[in-house]
């Protein structure tokens, strides 16, 4: 097997690992969700579950181009992936903004729209920007939260957002060099190794 | 001022009482959950209807109610560290 080829099967596997694990807690905010009722554990879940479906979309994109089924790299299946992840972010930012009037947030949705257009038109460099920006509120939220309650599961999942949020500005180094493109991947393999970390500590 | 509880917490907060007080009367519980009886009754149908909880006036957690319990306190660290 080619190299290229190796490393990109080995990146569809990573990406269904991390399928597995964000929609693992989704499931699990859910059924937390089913005792409370509570409409900020439901978004948690919804969040989860549209990431998740995101790195699914993204590994049969992998696998799809790798057998030669799909050519080139902005086809239908990468908007589809964009669209899962950025919903996922806009859907957190909803969560910890505390949106609630839809005047707010029809202006996310725009830059939604506007980051799948650009999207189309470009590269996924745009994508990067807006979901950088998206998941800085979190990150800011599980900062404040950490800073209140200095406990090791709001560290980890401090930590675990910051590095995702830092994977997709490491995306913008790809233009000084691409041998970056494995910094990236790496920042966000172990940001998710940690929340596996947090998610198997509190269920242990 | 104390903050707000979420439900997971008064969820918890019920079963705890009851597994600590087997023989506790309704309108005791409604005191040390610190609920209205519109409120505590909500919470008792809910967690009756899912087995957690058995009886009327004098209410009991039941084994399945104990095992969730030790549940409630995972859920509630795993929301707690999202700050939610």
């Amino acid at each position: 097997m080619a190299p290229g080829l190796l490393l990109s099967n080995i990146n569809s596997a990573v990406e269904v690992m991390l399928f597995l694990l964000t929609f693992t807690m989704g499931a699990y905010v859910f059924r937390i969700h089913k005792f409370t009722k509570n409409r900020n554990h439901k978004l948690l879940a919804i969040a989860f579950i549209l990431i998740g479906l995101s790195f699914m979309t993204k590994a049969g994109l992998n696998f799809a181009v790798n057998n030669g089924f799909l050519f080139g790299n902005f086809s239908l299946i990468t908007i589809i992936y964009v669209a899962f992840m950025l919903f996922g972010y806009t859907v957190l930012d909803k969560l910890f903004l505390n949106i609630r009037t839809y005047r707010v947030f029809s202006i996310q949705i725009i830059l939604f729209v506007l980051a799948l257009f650009l999207v189309q038109l470009s590269s996924l460099w745009f994508f990067d920007l807006v979901s950088f920006l998206l998941l800085s509120f979190p990150v800011l939220y599980f900062f404040e939260n950490y800073k209140k309650k200095r406990t090791r599961s709001s560290l980890l999942v401090l930590l675990g957002f910051a590095g995702v949020m830092m994977s997709h500005a490491s995306f913008f180094l790809i233009f000084v060099n691409k041998s970056l493109f494995f910094v990236d991947n790496l920042i966000r393999l172990v940001a998710y190794a940690i929340l596996l970390v947090h998610y198997v500590f509190i269920n242990k | 001022m104390s903050k707000k509880r979420n439900s997971l917490e008064i969820i918890h907060d019920i079963l705890l009482t009851l597994k600590r007080n087997p023989t506790i009367k309704k309108t005791h519980l409604m005191y040390k959950t610190n609920l209205t009886y519109v409120r505590l009754n909500k919470y008792l149908d809910d967690l009756v209807g899912k087995e957690l909880v058995a009886g009327d006036e004098q209410t009991v957690i039941t084994p399945k109610g104990e095992q969730f319990l030790k549940e409630v306190r995972k859920m509630r660290e795993f929301m707690d560290s999202f700050g939610l």
